[in-house]
C-alpha cells in the first residue's frame, strides 16, 4: 500500500479512535458528574491524543524524508511494546477490580472493561515512546 | 554491541540517510546502530555489510558476546 494512503487511513483510524474516547468521556460526565472513572477516562483520553499526534508527527517527517514507514527496529518496538502493555494491562484490570472492592470506588461495573482497554492503550503509548527512546 | 558503521559511513563518504536509504530502513535504526544502541538482525548486518563491501565479522564486534561453549 503507498505510504500517502497509509498516512490518511491512519488520520482517519486516529480521528475515530480520539472520538470515540472524548465521547465515552463526555458520556460518564454527562451520567455521574466528575467521578473517578470519568477522571480516569479522561486522563486516559489526554495522553492517546498525545500519543497520536507524536505518532503522526513521526509519520509526516518520515513521508517528507522518504523513509519506509516501518523497518526491523520499529517493527521489534511495536511487539515489545504490545507484549509489555497486554502484561501490565493484566495486572492494571486486577488493580483495578480490587480497588473497586478494597476502596468502594463509584465505578459502575459496565465501565470496568472500557477502563482496561483504555489503560492498555495507555500502557502501550507509554511504552512504545520508551522503547523508541532507548533504542530497541 | 560495538561496530565500525561509522568509521565506514565516513570511509564511503555517506550520509547517515543515505545508508538507511541503501539498506531500507529508517534513518534512526542507522543512529542507533552507530551508538551500538540496536542489535540489527542477520539479514540488516548483512546488508549494511554488503553496502560497504565488506564482512559481518569485519563490521561488527562480537569479542563482548559471551561465550557459546
Amino acid at each position: 500500500m503507498p505510504n500517502k494512503i497509509r498516512f490518511f487511513l491512519l488520520i482517519i483510524l486516529m480521528f475515530l479512535i480520539i472520538s470515540i474516547f472524548l465521547l465515552w468521556t463526555l458520556m460518564y460526565i454527562l451520567k455521574s458528574g466528575f467521578d473517578l472513572s470519568s477522571i480516569l477516562m479522561f486522563v486516559a483520553s489526554a495522553l492517546f491524543i498525545i500519543f497520536a499526534v507524536y505518532a503522526l508527527r513521526r509519520v509526516h517527517i518520515s513521508l517528507k524524508r522518504g523513509d519506509p514507514l516501518k523497518d526491523e527496529r520499529t517493527r521489534n518496538i511495536e511487539k515489545k511494546a504490545a507484549a509489555l502493555a497486554f502484561y501490565i494491562g493484566i495486572y492494571w484490570l486486577l488493580v483495578l477490580g480490587f480497588s473497586i472492592d478494597r476502596f468502594n470506588l463509584e465505578i459502575p461495573p459496565s465501565s470496568v472493561p472500557s477502563l482496561g482497554i483504555a489503560g492498555m492503550a495507555v500502557f502501550f503509548g507509554l511504552s512504545y515512546w520508551y522503547f523508541s527512546k532507548k533504542g530497541e | 554491541m560495538k561496530n565500525k558503521i561509522r568509521e565506514f559511513r565516513a570511509k564511503h563518504n555517506l550520509t547517515q540517510e543515505e545508508l538507511a536509504k541503501k539498506v531500507g530502513v529508517r534513518r534512526e535504526t542507522i543512529v542507533f546502530l552507530e551508538a551500538g544502541k540496536y542489535n540489527p538482525s542477520l539479514n540488516l548486518a548483512h546488508n549494511v555489510a554488503k553496502a560497504f563491501k565488506t564482512t559481518i565479522d569485519e563490521l561488527f564486534d562480537f569479542q563482548d558476546n559471551k561465550k557459546i561453549s
